[in-house]
């Protein structure tokens, strides 16, 4: 007598030939994925701050009263950008990804460092808000900025869902929010080289929010299309 | 691993590689544990022969993603369990059967020594009693249960099927136990099958 799975053997046999599946390796889906995200947001942030400012980078060269401290806080956000990115797409040697408590620290810890390295202690005096400063009217709502972190952000989450896409078996909630948080992370990061404001809601609103809800977003909508 | 393990390793590496000549081979040796692992999960044959094909094709169709060397039948686990879960949450708008299942998964290692029918019929009686009870108890207790006690994962390993931590694995595994031996007790059964 034929046991269950040699009973189900033909049928299984048949969905599986008639289904096409893809042969590109996640490994070079995320090599790929490491190599272009950050390409990406250093284009996002010089082109836009360019085309507002006149000049690239204007976060790190407009009312900055230490250029090397501004250049310490770029380097520590791009290592957060980083590591987040490195820690939620890795899969891990059981193919499974690393561990769900490192996925939660990811997903609950980007915004609070974020805003910790950004907001508590602002570069900027708050002068370049005074639009006879440098001529641009700043929001106090920061439009400009999320406009900036969600285009960063939602093109580093399409790339990380094509990276991981059907490559996540378990805690796939869990590791969408990280990669959302990894994703926002990125944003905040162009945002931070953009931006010269000073102004605590304009940075609460503008800079540390759109990471905060690509973290939720992650976990929402990535959940279902990293999910094999 | 052991030699099946690397074998299943070695085949679904080639799988993924785009060698579909191998896929005989590997339903071989993944099939029987992981249709076994369906039945725990659903606790009834048709939902678990569901379970178990949806499981191979999205295995088939997410090859691409599978990590050199790591165990296949832990991936294949966290796959059917991904694929309950959902048929789970479609199935919430509607009443869920959790009847007693027909768990073929233990009636080998459930017959008495002797054949004698009030053996048999006592057998019956503690197999119905465990099945029914794992049938009941949630879907998070019963799979940690049957991943560290029946499958013979390590506690992390569970956890990384499971996608949560290992004192969360070990804490519903042990509510399980606590489940089972109760509804034993219930029945007039010992922990150690013998009756009270």
């Amino acid at each position: 007598m034929a046991t269950p799975s040699e009973r189900l053997y033909p049928q299984v046999r048949s969905a599986v030939e008639n289904t096409p599946a893809a042969t590109t390796r996640t490994r070079t889906r995320i090599l790929a994925t490491l190599a272009i995200v950050p390409v990406l947001t250093t284009l996002v942030g010089l082109i836009a701050s360019e085309w507002v400012y006149g000049q690239p980078a204007a976060g790190l060269g407009i009312d900055v009263a230490s250029p090397s401290a501004a250049l310490t806080t770029l380097a520590l956000l791009a290592g957060l950008a980083l590591a987040s990115t490195l820690f939620a797409l890795s899969q891990g040697r059981g193919g499974l990804g690393i561990a769900a408590t490192w996925l939660v620290s990811i997903a609950a810890l980007v915004v609070p460092v974020y805003a910790v390295l950004t907001v508590l202690q602002p570069l900027h005096s708050g002068a370049a808000d005074d639009v006879a400063f440098t001529g641009v009217a700043i929001s106090p709502w920061g439009w400009r900025c999320i406009f900036i972190a969600t285009l960063v952000s939602a093109s580093t989450m399409a790339i990380f869902a094509v990276a991981l896409r059907r490559a996540v078996a378990a805690a796939s909630g869990l590791r969408g929010a990280a990669l959302g948080a990894a994703a926002g992370a990125w944003g905040g990061l162009a945002v931070f080289a953009f931006c010269p404001s000073g102004e605590l809601q304009h940075l609460l609103v503008g800079h540390v929010l759109p990471i905060a809800l690509f973290t939720l977003l992650g976990g929402v909508v990535l959940t279902k299309v990293i999910r094999p | 691993m052991n030699a099946t393990g690397d074998r299943l390793s070695s085949l679904m590496e080639r799988y993924a590689r785009g060698e579909d000549r191998v896929f005989e081979q590997l339903y071989d040796l993944l099939a029987p544990r992981l249709h076994r692992f369906c039945l725990r999960l659903a606790t009834s044959v048709v939902e678990a022969d569901d379970c178990f094909q949806e499981t191979f094709l999205r295995l088939h169709r997410a090859r691409a993603t599978y990590v050199t060397g790591a165990n296949p039948l832990h991936w294949a686990f966290a796959i059917a369990r991904s694929v309950y879960l959902t048929r789970l949450r479609y199935w919430r708008r509607r009443p869920e059967q959790l009847g007693a299942s027909r768990d073929i998964a233990e009636a080998g290692e459930l017959q008495a020594h002797d054949t004698t029918p009030e053996a048999e019929v006592s057998a019956q009686h503690l197999h119905a009693t465990l099945a029914c009870e794992l049938g009941r108890m949630s879907e998070k207790n019963r799979v940690a249960y049957v991943l560290l006690k029946e499958e013979n994962l390590s506690a992390r390993e569970a956890a990384a099927v499971l996608g949560t931590s290992v004192e969360v694995v070990k804490q519903r595994a042990h509510r399980a136990y606590q489940s089972l031996k109760s509804a034993l007790n219930s029945a007039g059964w010992s922990e150690y099958g013998n009756p009270v």
